[in-house]
């Protein structure tokens, strides 16, 4: 995979792309105010898109990723604590697609 | 991050390439978790542009927070910018300790933890198989998933945030999911805008 043009392509993309972002709001904030639409509809799009995401995960993980996002959500409301709330996910997601290969 | 990089075939280079160069555990969540051949490095911009587009703000309140920094010095600082160094450094500010050196350094620290996190990952983790991969392939899913509840601002999210999973869901049988999740959020923010007078 590492071989071939498209992994560092992407790489690269997703970089600039992300950077770009970084300093977009500090360099252009003087020559293009961001309204307040523009500034609302900012704010939403980590929500839904990690949402949409989180649909998009469970349609290909089945069963074991919706056992996952459940306990992950569950505990990361619970205890704020990501590093816990992403390993139970992966466990519940390891335990379920165990029960159902048995 | 580098668990789930050797999963998708990454060697030790580029995953430490593509923490170094990224640096946005939400963005290449994402990615992975859209990687497939051929690659869909359009989805993935739009992606990144999406997860990443409230650095948009959060730069614009940092060149008001230190209008008496030169671009010159901010902009290399801006590079490692991170949800946490932003509100770290903003928390400071609101205390009366307004320091683009802190954010710097906060940003250094986080930065190189997750470098250094993702090789430790991609070294130490093995060839899994059966129910550990399941596990292993679902912790970029889990990276994401575990943001959510920070996003969650109230009540009138539910439904943006219903609208935005059943339109992904509806939009997967008929296109690629990359582009279906894309579909959906979109669709969710215009109707979290049409109904939203609060500002959030």
């Amino acid at each position: 995979m590492t071989g071939d043009w498209a992994t560092p392509t992407a790489i690269a993309v997703i970089a600039l792309v992300a950077f770009a972002m970084r300093c977009g709001g500090y360099i252009v904030i003087n020559l293009l105010p961001i309204g307040q639409r523009t500034r609302k509809a900012l704010k939403l799009a980590p929500g839904h898109l990690f949402t949409a995401f989180m649909a998009a995960a469970v349609v290909q993980g089945g069963l074991p990723y919706l056992a996952g996002v459940i306990v992950t959500v569950g505990t990361m409301a619970a205890t704020s604590k990501d590093w816990l709330a992403m390993l139970s996910g992966g466990v519940a997601a390891s335990a379920i697609a165990w029960l159902l290969a048995a | 991050m580098g668990i789930a990089l050797k999963q998708i075939g990454f060697d030790l280079v580029m995953a430490v390439l593509f923490s170094g160069l990224v640096f946005s555990a939400s963005a290449q969540a994402v990615a992975v978790q859209m990687w497939m051949l051929p690659v869909p490095i359009a989805a993935m911009a739009v992606a990144a542009l999406s997860i990443n587009a409230r650095y948009l703000v959060m730069g614009a309140y940092l060149r008001e927070l230190f209008h008496d920094v030169s671009p010159r010095r901010m902009i290399p600082t801006l590079l490692l910018l991170t949800d946490g160094s932003w509100m770290m450094a903003v928390a400071e500010a609101e205390r009366g300790r307004r320091d683009a050196g802190y954010l710097l350094g906060i940003s250094v620290a986080l930065y190189l933890g997750w470098v250094a996190g993702t090789a430790l990952g991609h070294a130490l983790s093995f060839g899994m198989t059966g129910a550990l991969a399941v596990g292993a392939s679902f912790l970029p899913v889990a990276m994401v998933v575990g943001a959510l509840p920070s996003q969650w601002k109230s009540a009138s999210n539910l439904l943006s945030w219903s609208v935005a999973a059943v339109v992904t869901l509806v939009a997967a049988i008929f296109i690629p999911g990359h582009w279906a999740m894309i579909l959906g959020a979109a669709v969710g923010i215009a109707v979290a805008m049409a109904g939203a007078d609060d500002d959030r």
